[in-house]
């Protein structure tokens, strides 16, 4: 909670800082962990996560697929939409009870896509398929 | 022996142990946090295990051994040799056999004072709500995305908790739904991904101590339901990355629109869930993914007339170690950046383990203009059926 609403202030910080200063002022990126989820690191060269630098989180999953261009089509529709079965985290909070993808990072933060996986018993499919 | 008593709904309910009992859950009547009442809560508890495999196999021996006093075990599965690397509940001599009826076997042998019944039926839209209704917590071992959302829905509508686990390869989840104050698995997920996006033959495989981990979780987590004591995971999904060895989690929280529990539900029954996955048999290539076949029986003939064909094999290096039938290596996943590698005025014939990720390299190829490229049907699985049996299955 206390984590959430320190961003929280950093948002009407943010926010206020835009109006007190128009665009001449540029907002600092921030450095962002984002940890690639096992099923998807066969698209992201192996790694389980990359570094990369970000204001939103949008931006941060922007940074992720401009290093892994294959990941794109796993995390976003084509019209650029996040996918609906695709769920990301700041932290331990859920994007989608923020404010999405336009959620605002800070240094450290960590991004987490957390993709839904089914396994149990991990049978080969096509036998359970023919059963 | 132990007294039954009734209780007001006509259930009979255990008010005593045995001596023998008390013996052998002494290591638990010992412990303030179980003690006698909590073993008597246990061995009143009524738990279902859907899926008897890798989960199901620390789940069943657990809640066997702890004391559980009704199990029920469904699964329509037959044991083979390639559970007994994980699915522990089973010894060699289990192959072949019914899984429900191996595991019931095994758990009534480790506990003869508990009642475990067998269901050897697949969970279904037609049979959930009525195995469901005389259990008390009901604990997701499953493996497909169908009978994840089918046991969650089918929780929610009879109000009953679904402790809930999922492993991948070297990655389990784990969290508990469908308590009134907690979210459900459609909060987390309202839809499964499309199937073949999420990569699960090609990329398939799992630890066999995973399994072990997350279920032994699983457990830990209906015996604590059970007892009604610590903190358990509702609201919170615990994320378990075994390369790392890290346990991370995640906030879960109850979605106010969620279409099974929330504010304005709009699912009221059960429906089908292999058509609200689009899967009906992850490893068949998708209805629309037409491409031009040959047979293992045709290839081998061709190739024994000295047919001038270029075999591609588009499994992953680990797999061609286990077995080839001297393809050219090049992995589904590098076409797109390979693709210039192939000679397209060459005859082609792609194949995997199965026929499926040939299928897309196929599709692929075509759509970059090559046309003279067949896919193997069946895979390495049906050359080794049809022509060469001494190529290992996997």
């Amino acid at each position: 909670m206390t984590g959430r609403t320190i961003r929280q202030n950093g948002l009407k910080f943010a926010t206020a800082r835009r109006f007190e200063f128009g665009y001449a002022e540029t907002e600092k990126n921030m450095a962002v962990k984002v940890i690639i989820p096992t099923p998807l690191r066969v698209y992201a060269a192996k790694k389980d996560s990359a570094e990369v630098s970000a204001q939103t989180v949008g931006e941060a999953l922007g940074g992720l697929t401009a290093q892994f261009a294959e990941l794109r089509k796993h995390l976003f529709t084509d019209d650029g939409k996040l996918r609906s079965f695709v769920n990301v985290y700041l932290n331990d909070e859920d994007i989608r009870y923020m404010a999405k993808e336009a959620t605002p990072v800070k240094d450290g933060d960590v991004v987490s896509i957390v993709p839904s996986i089914a396994g149990g018993n991990a049978a080969p499919p096509n036998r359970r398929a023919q059963e | 022996m132990a007294t039954k008593t009734q209780t007001l709904n006509g259930k009979p309910t255990v008010t005593s142990l045995s001596k023998e009992e008390i013996l052998r859950y002494s290591r638990h009547l010992i412990m303030p946090e179980v003690g006698m009442e909590g073993q008597l809560k246990l061995k009143n508890a009524k738990v279902l295990l859907i899926g008897t495999g890798g989960l199901g196999a620390p789940l069943g021996l657990y809640l066997a051994a702890a004391g559980v006093g009704k199990l029920g075990l469904v699964d329509f599965d037959v044991v083979d040799f390639t559970n007994l690397q994980r699915q522990v509940t089973f010894g060699t001599s289990d192959v072949g056999k019914h899984k429900s009826e191996a595991a019931r076997s095994r758990l009534s042998n480790l506990n003869p004072d508990i009642e475990i019944q067998s269901f050897e039926t697949q969970l279904t839209s037609a049979n959930a709500l009525e195995l469901f209704k005389d259990f008390d917590i009901v604990v997701d071992g499953t493996d497909n995305f169908p009978t994840r959302y089918l046991v969650n829905d089918a929780c929610i509508l009879l109000g009953k908790p679904n402790v809930y686990g999922s492993i991948f390869r070297f990655e389990g989840q784990a969290t508990v739904f469908g308590m009134p104050e907690g979210p459900c698995y459609r909060c987390l997920y309202p839809e499964p991904p499309p199937p073949g996006l999420v990569p699960s033959c090609a990329e398939g495989g799992v630890l066999g101590v995973l399994p072990g981990i997350v279920g032994s979780i699983q457990a830990m987590e209906t015996i604590k339901l059970i007892l009604g004591s610590g903190d358990g995971l509702v609201g919170r999904l615990l994320l378990f990355d075994a390369l790392g060895m890290k346990f991370r989690e995640l906030k879960l929280r109850k979605n106010p629109d969620c279409p099974m529990c929330g504010n304005n539900r709009t699912i009221h029954q059960l429906i089908d869930y292999y058509e609200f996955c689009g899967v009906r048999g992850e490893e068949a290539p998708a209805p629309d993914l037409q491409v031009p076949e040959v047979t293992p029986r045709e290839l081998k003939a061709r190739l024994d007339r000295g047919d001038d064909l270029y075999i591609l094999d588009v499994r992953e290096p680990h797999e061609y170690q286990i077995c080839n039938i001297q393809g050219h290596l090049l992995p589904l996943g590098e076409l797109p950046r390979r693709v210039h590698e192939l000679d397209s005025s060459r005859e082609i014939v792609a194949h995997c383990r199965s026929g499926k990720r040939s299928a897309e390299a196929v599709d692929f190829l075509r759509k970059a203009g090559f046309r003279k490229i067949h896919n193997l049907k069946g895979g390495i699985l049906a050359w080794s059926d049809e022509v060469d049996p001494s190529v290992p299955k996997y």
